[in-house]
């Protein structure tokens, strides 16, 4: 391996490891902590699959496992930015139906995809494995899609760190599934490409939550430079309010 | 096959959900403060618009028209109303960008009476934007033309979704006029008129 291919494969680790000294600094487990348990553990994935990528059955228990469980570390990630987002819609019936249901959708077209495309892959166990990653990260894509929607209708303010997680997650999961879906047609002779594509992608949604994460909260720029309303002014200004208001 | 094109159109969903986002981020408007509120609102008249839906008003056109001209009137009145809506949903957004920005404040009075804002603004937010949908597919499929059927009647759009559309604005019109007052602006008679 050389110098190029060490740095695209394992880059992303001390990306990864830079990103939760950030969290921690900043003590974002306190409004993010799925992201922030999300980051941990890709750090200590990441540290696992370093240690044994020489001894290749390890490797692959490994591998497999850490992508199953930061597969869905990643939907409750996605989860935790839906609920802050959109805590203004708690008062709407219908709203928390909304990420069941895309849940279920998402598993339902899944299931039929699997059955209806068969794959290229030989190892039974792997095709499972696949599969079920794909339906994952299908259902990542789902919730971004949603995201972007909800926000295109009902506005954010794009210095969110919620806003930062979410672009992040969508670009990698979106390329994610695109690549997944093709591995599980295509097989191993996609493998490189596959591994490859997913591995930049992600070193770039690491780099968007790092930037997110590292900037300083905007300090509150100074009110309009005029002296405070009277109270005069307040009293006549609430009545105006006031009769405004209907009984 | 439709499994398929399902799945490819996920799959573009999502690139193109990243476009979006990205022109979306380009595109905004930057840091919304106090001072840009005003001058980005449409006067909405609220008595008006309470007319329009209600349902006593509706009645005696009914009684008093012929069947052809309520039915042309009633579809002048969506159109009307439409307007209205489209003005709501456009003062909603303002609003939410500017509330956006003071609830992440450092000032607690301001970002609770911001939270607040929020929250209203998305009702009315999402109030506007499902009559619009309501409304113009009434105007679409020619609903008022249609003899066998009765003409659509305004005074269903006063709750859609679960929101009372006119009542949400006008509680909505007070939690812009607290923050706003919290905020110290003197164009406080203007905030009231453009909104």
């Amino acid at each position: 391996m050389n110098l190029l291919n060490f740095i695209v494969w394992w880059g992303e680790l001390p990306l990864q490891a830079i990103l939760l000294y950030v969290l921690v600094r900043k003590q974002s487990f306190r409004t993010f902590p799925w992201f922030f348990v999300y980051t941990l553990f890709t750090v200590a994935a990441g540290i696992s699959r370093f240690l044994t990528h020489n001894y290749h059955s390890i490797y692959f228990g490994v591998y497999w496992t850490t992508q199953a469980v930061s597969s869905l570390l990643g939907i409750a990630v996605m989860y935790e930015v839906f609920r802050n987002v959109f805590r203004n819609f708690s008062r709407l019936w219908w709203f928390p139906l909304i990420f069941p249901l895309t849940v279920l959708l998402s598993l339902a077209l899944t299931i039929s995809r699997s059955l209806s495309v068969p794959s290229g892959l030989h190892d039974g166990a792997i095709a499972w494995i696949v599969g079920t990653e794909m339906g994952l990260r299908l259902l990542q894509v789902a919730m971004f899609v949603l995201l972007v929607t909800m926000v295109l209708l009902f506005g954010l303010r794009w210095r969110q760190q919620a806003f930062g997680i979410c672009a992040g997650y969508g670009l990698h999961a979106s390329v994610a599934l695109l690549t997944t879906t093709k591995f599980y047609e295509f097989g191993t002779n996609f493998k490189f490409l596959w591994g490859l594509v997913s591995v930049i992608t992600y070193s770039i949604a690491v780099l968007i939550w790092l930037w997110y994460f590292s900037v300083q909260p905007r300090s509150e720029p100074p009110r309009a430079e005029q002296p405070p309303l009277s109270a005069q002014e307040l009293g006549r200004y609430k009545e105006i309010v006031r009769r405004v208001r209907r009984p | 096959m439709i499994i398929t094109i399902l799945w490819n159109l996920m799959i573009s969903a999502g690139f193109m959900s990243c476009v979006v986002i990205a022109a979306w981020i380009w595109f905004h408007f930057p840091d919304r403060t106090a001072d840009d509120v005003v001058d980005f609102l449409l006067p909405v008249d609220l008595e008006k618009a309470e007319i329009l839906l209600d349902a006593n008003t509706e009645t005696h056109l009914r009684c008093d028209l012929s069947r052809r001209d309520f039915r042309k009137t009633q579809r002048k009145r969506i159109h009307l109303y439409v307007v209205f809506v489209h003005r709501m949903a456009h003062n909603a957004a303002v609003l939410i960008d500017w509330a956006n920005r003071e609830a992440e404040g450092g000032d607690e009075q301001a970002a609770q009476l911001a939270r607040e804002l929020q929250q209203i603004a998305v009702e009315v937010r999402l109030y506007s934007l499902l009559t619009m949908i309501k409304l113009r597919l009434w105007l679409l499929i020619r609903l008022d033309s249609w003899q066998v059927l009765p003409a659509p009647s305004l005074y269903e759009v006063r709750e859609v979704g679960g929101i009372l559309g006119l009542e949400s604005y006008d509680r909505l019109k007070t939690a812009a006029s607290f923050l706003f007052l919290e905020m110290g602006q003197r164009n406080f008679d203007e905030l009231l008129q453009n909104l």
